[in-house]
């Protein structure tokens, strides 16, 4: 019993032992991405070419964290055991700048990456900065359009204004057993019922929700309407889902959603929200962005990660094959970007995203607005005391951030 | 029973550990519930005093009815799922010691459910509770029904969680009344037999008293980890629809990891979130104590 | 007649428990699986093992040192637990010491606050102890756990002391009686203890994906949720990684699953 119990603690400590770094004077540097889903295999194959073409000097070692990412990120950074840099979507930015977990990038950074500001479209541009610093570089940028399914709707019959998009809603099916529209709901479809209807969301200092007006309530009610027809689905239901299994002629979600709709038997096209709410109209994106931690880094390193983020903006036309968009203008109006069968139409149109204003309160909008609007869309709450009790949480909880500066 | 030196050595190994990896941690945390810690810069935090503790039992302060929401919801799931896990294991266990075959087999069956992780269960979950293809809804189908919109009502959802809860908790505690069922003698049962007593009287006077540790040992466990429900909820609903199954611990999570960054907050949350727990179970604790 | 009915509604609720288990694995061996299938089928339509010829064969993903960390990570913490939580509840149950109740007392307040509270501040004493990435990180914690010392303790009340009384004038020591009378009688304790305790290590994820950072450190479960979605409507891959990190539980409930039906042998032994 005491030699086991003996051998037991000591065959752990020998394990613990047991893990050594081979030293060569390869520079390495520590990665962390999202990307936990069939995206994930081409940004691993981004970063397997750059390892290839830099062998014996520089290596990124990569982490795909599936959940809690910026949860996990948060923690260990506390001991220095977090990532190098990693990639983070844009409206997380200014909380991690105002804790000073990242750094700014600087001029000297931009040359290395043999990039510079000028390179991106304005609208991207702005998003590169949080309090005057250049704080984030994007990758890409994405943003939802509409899925339509051809052999449901025809071509003449997809709207071309929100005059036809709102008559097909409001008609019987074109086929039966199908729904001709399916209301999409959440986060982003809440934030472009207002940005497509002109009514602010958060005021500039980012203090106030500004939504609960009567031309926000209206623009709202315009949309819970169609939601609210017989025509189309019950909310609940998950469009995705039905539009695989092509019951729905058309939905909303973003480039990524092409994937899994490739699964179903369906034939189908991926138009930008334009085509319907008018040329102009301004409309949700974000974007994933490379940023830099606050941790002492050798010079090597440092190089290291210019090298790396240079490359992979280089090279961003792989990433179309995750179906995104690159960020970089020369990429983005590249021939190959612009033609491309899925994501040409959106890529057309990327002067109208509009990425959340980098704020302080910017997580207290995102991370609730969503799901408080979710209540009107299932009938729980009417729009008006919805949009109101929103409102007035989204505007607490900023209170409370701004409070704490 | 004489007082015993060797005793503290017995303890050690575990009062170490103890010590080590949960006072001191518990002790900290109760430290970061006076400041306004920021869950990011340990080191940087300042003293707040009492401040989040008041904006628990201030009406008019942010945090208020928020906390007391999620405490209601917490509790909901209490009285859904706790009776059921204690009741419902017993009555199978029971069932199955007194099989003469394929015990093996049954209690497998019943167990197996709990060797998944969280993340299993909740894939079990979406699939099981999905609105179009998932079973639930299909054996619905059977009768002509149209199915339920599950994880969209506020009410459903909560069903949901709690069956899906049942479903995976419910070998846990089969394992430990077998396990007590199996050390009973059974000379008891014999003596009650000559006496002609019938089955529901050897139920209630051999078998509950003589596993009544046991019994209290599951009541006291499943009530706080029904308390603690955070993985199916979080990844069945994320707390939706509209906030209406995000528990304590979620919410709890939510403070300190959200956009309010208010790990203080959270620590204070928790401390008397257990006070609570701790004032519930209380009476339940005297009485394991007297069992000596 | 009544026993018939009875083992045929025991069979029915077992069955209805286990579906959603079985389906999972029938699944897994399906031949490319990319949809949800309607109706839902008991059996592969065709069997195959692509789904598990992908996740053995893919270089990206070191299954076999993921498989080797959890293991070692998972019994030595599972033989550690059973000893040290035995002796603790062996203590609180039968020996009589000065401050016994208040210091049980205690442990068993700890088990009422939420465990996510410590996290942070285990997360860096673990740091300042140099032991971040190791594998004793993912051992020595969990030994803190109140859960199964208040396990152990319930089961040894229910030994009558008379035991004791009889083995202390055979002139018996503390540990004597402890490892030669008591813990065989508690075996079925035993084996939940070392069941709970390697399932929980073995499915822990939070905390091992916090506190290793190096591929080759981590554990199953951890590795997998960083591949799993990769493989994104491929059903049946993304089940047979399910179904592979479930094998040594299953293994180990199978093993052992005998003694929780054994008796406690009262009276045998000790006269």
């Amino acid at each position: 019993m005491k030699k086991i119990l003996a051998f037991v603690i000591l065959f752990g400590l020998v394990l613990t032992g047991c893990s050594s770094d081979a030293t060569t004077e390869v520079t390495t540097i520590d990665f962390w991405n999202p990307f936990s889903g069939p995206d994930g295999q081409v940004f691993d194959g981004i970063v397997q070419a750059f390892n290839e073409e830099y062998e014996g000097i520089y290596e990124v070692k990569t982490q795909t964290i599936a959940d809690e990412y910026y949860e996990k990120i948060t923690t260990t950074s506390q001991t220095g055991e977090g990532p190098d840099a990693s990639i983070m979507h844009v409206d997380q930015v200014p909380v991690f700048a105002e804790n000073d977990m990242i750094v700014p990038w600087t001029d000297e950074d931009l040359n290395a990456m043999n990039i510079s500001t000028s390179d991106y479209d304005e609208n991207i541009e702005q998003a590169m900065y949080y309090n005057n610093e250049l704080y984030d570089i994007p990758f890409d940028v994405h943003a939802a359009g509409w899925y339509v399914n051809t052999d449901l709707i025809p071509e003449d019959q997809i709207p071309t204004s929100y005059e036809e998009f709102r008559e097909l809603a409001l008609a019987e099916p074109l086929v039966e057993d199908t729904y001709n529209v399916c209301m999409p709901a959440g986060m982003w479809v809440a934030y472009d019922i207002f940005l497509q209807n002109d009514v602010p969301v958060m005021s500039e200092d980012g203090s106030t929700a500004e939504f609960n007006t009567a031309e926000g309530i209206k623009a709202y009610e315009n949309y819970m309407e169609l939601v609210n027809s017989d025509t189309t689905q019950t909310p609940g239901d998950d469009c995705n889902q039905m539009f695989t299994l092509g019951e729905v002629g058309m939905t909303s979600d973003g480039p990524w959603m092409a994937a899994d709709f490739d699964t179903g038997n369906i034939n189908y096209k991926f138009i930008p929200l334009s085509s319907t709410f008018g040329e102009g109209t301004k409309f949700w994106a974000s974007s994933h962005t490379f940023v830099k931690y606050n941790k002492d880094l050798t010079p090597e390193e440092e190089d290291a990660i210019n090298a790396f983020v240079g490359f992979a903006i280089e090279n961003s036309l792989m990433w179309v094959e995750a179906n995104q968009i690159p960020a970089i203008s020369k990429v983005k109006d590249s021939d190959e970007v612009q033609n491309d069968p899925l994501l040409g139409e959106l890529a057309k149109d990327t002067e109208d995203f509009t990425f959340y204003p980098l704020l302080p309160t910017t997580q207290a909008l995102t991370e609730n607005i969503g799901v408080c609007t979710d209540s009107i869309f299932l009938g729980q709450t009417s729009v008006e005391d919805g949009l109101s009790q929103c409102s007035q949480l989204i505007t607490d909880q900023s209170a409370i951030i701004l409070n704490e500066e | 029973m004489k007082k015993s030196k060797s005793a503290y050595l017995f303890i050690l190994p575990y009062m170490s550990m103890f010590l080590l990896f949960l006072v001191l941690p518990t002790l900290t945390g109760f430290y970061l519930s006076f400041t306004d810690y920021n869950g990011v810069n340990f080191g940087d935090e300042s003293w707040v005093g009492l401040t989040n503790y008041i904006n628990l039992i201030d009406k008019n302060s942010f945090y208020f009815s928020d906390f007391w929401k999620s405490m209601l919801i917490t509790f909901r799931f209490c009285l859904l799922i706790v009776p059921a896990c204690i009741f419902v294991p017993l009555f199978f266990a029971t069932l199955i010691n007194s099989l003469k075959r394929g015990k093996k087999a049954v209690k497998a069956m019943f167990y197996l459910p709990a060797i998944l992780s969280v993340a299993g269960v909740a894939a079990v979950g979406t699939w099981v509770f999905d609105q179009k293809y998932g079973v639930i809804n299909y054996v619905l189908s059977l009768f002509g029904h149209e199915g339920i919109r599950w994880l969209s009502d506020p009410v459903t959802a909560t069903l949901s969680i709690a069956l899906l809860t049942l479903w995976w908790s419910i070998g846990g505690n089969l394992i430990i009344y077998l396990a007590a069922l199996s050390g009973i003698n059974t000379d008891m049962y014999e003596a009650a037999d000559i006496e002609g007593a019938s089955s529901a009287t050897k139920f209630f006077k051999i078998t509950i008293p003589s596993i009544s540790p046991q019994l209290m040992f599951t009541t006291i466990m499943t009530t706080i980890a029904t308390l603690n429900i955070f993985g199916q909820s979080q990844i069945l609903t994320k707390g939706g629809p509209n906030y209406s199954t995000r528990t304590m611990v979620m919410y709890i999570n939510d403070t300190a990891f959200g956009p309010l960054q208010a790990a203080g907050q959270a620590a204070a949350m928790g401390i008397v979130f257990g006070l609570i727990i701790i004032f519930i179970t209380m009476p339940h604790f005297r009485k394991v104590l007297k069992e000596i | 007649m009544k026993k018939k009915i009875r083992f045929a509604l025991i069979l029915a609720l077992g069955i209805i428990w286990i579906l959603p288990f079985f389906l999972m694995i029938s699944t897994s061996f399906d031949a490319n699986v990319t949809a949800i299938k309607w109706p839902i089928t008991l059996f592969p339509e065709s069997f195959s093992l692509e789904g598990y010829k992908e996740i053995f064969n893919n270089p990206q993903l070191p299954i076999f040192t993921w498989y080797f960390n959890s293991i070692v990570i998972s019994t030595t913490f599972t033989i550690l637990s059973v000893i040290t939580f035995s002796l603790a509840g062996f203590a609180f149950a039968k020996l009589k010491f000065r401050g016994r109740n208040k210091l049980f007392y205690a442990v068993m307040l700890t088990m009422m606050i939420p465990g996510i509270m410590n996290l942070v501040p285990l997360y860096l004493i673990v740091y300042k102890m140099g032991l971040l990435g190791t594998k004793l990180s993912m051992i020595l914690p969990g030994l803190s756990g109140a859960f199964n010392v208040f396990l152990m303790r319930q089961f040894f009340i229910s030994i009558p002391d008379e035991i004791m009384e009889s083995a202390y004038i055979d002139g018996a020591s503390n540990f004597m009686i402890y490892r030669r009378i008591m813990m065989p009688m508690v075996k079925p304790a035993l084996i939940v203890v070392a069941l709970n305790c390697f399932m929980g290590s073995w499915n822990d994820y939070l905390w091992p994906s916090i506190v290793t950072s190096e591929p080759t450190q981590r554990t199953l479960t951890v590795g997998l949720s960083m591949v799993t979605g990769k493989y994104g409507a491929q059903f049946n891959v993304t089940l047979a990684l399910v179904v592979v990190s479930i094998v040594p539980t299953l293994i180990l409930y199978f093993v052992f699953q005998k003694y929780l039906l054994d008796g406690m042998n009262l009276s045998s032994g000790i006269k």
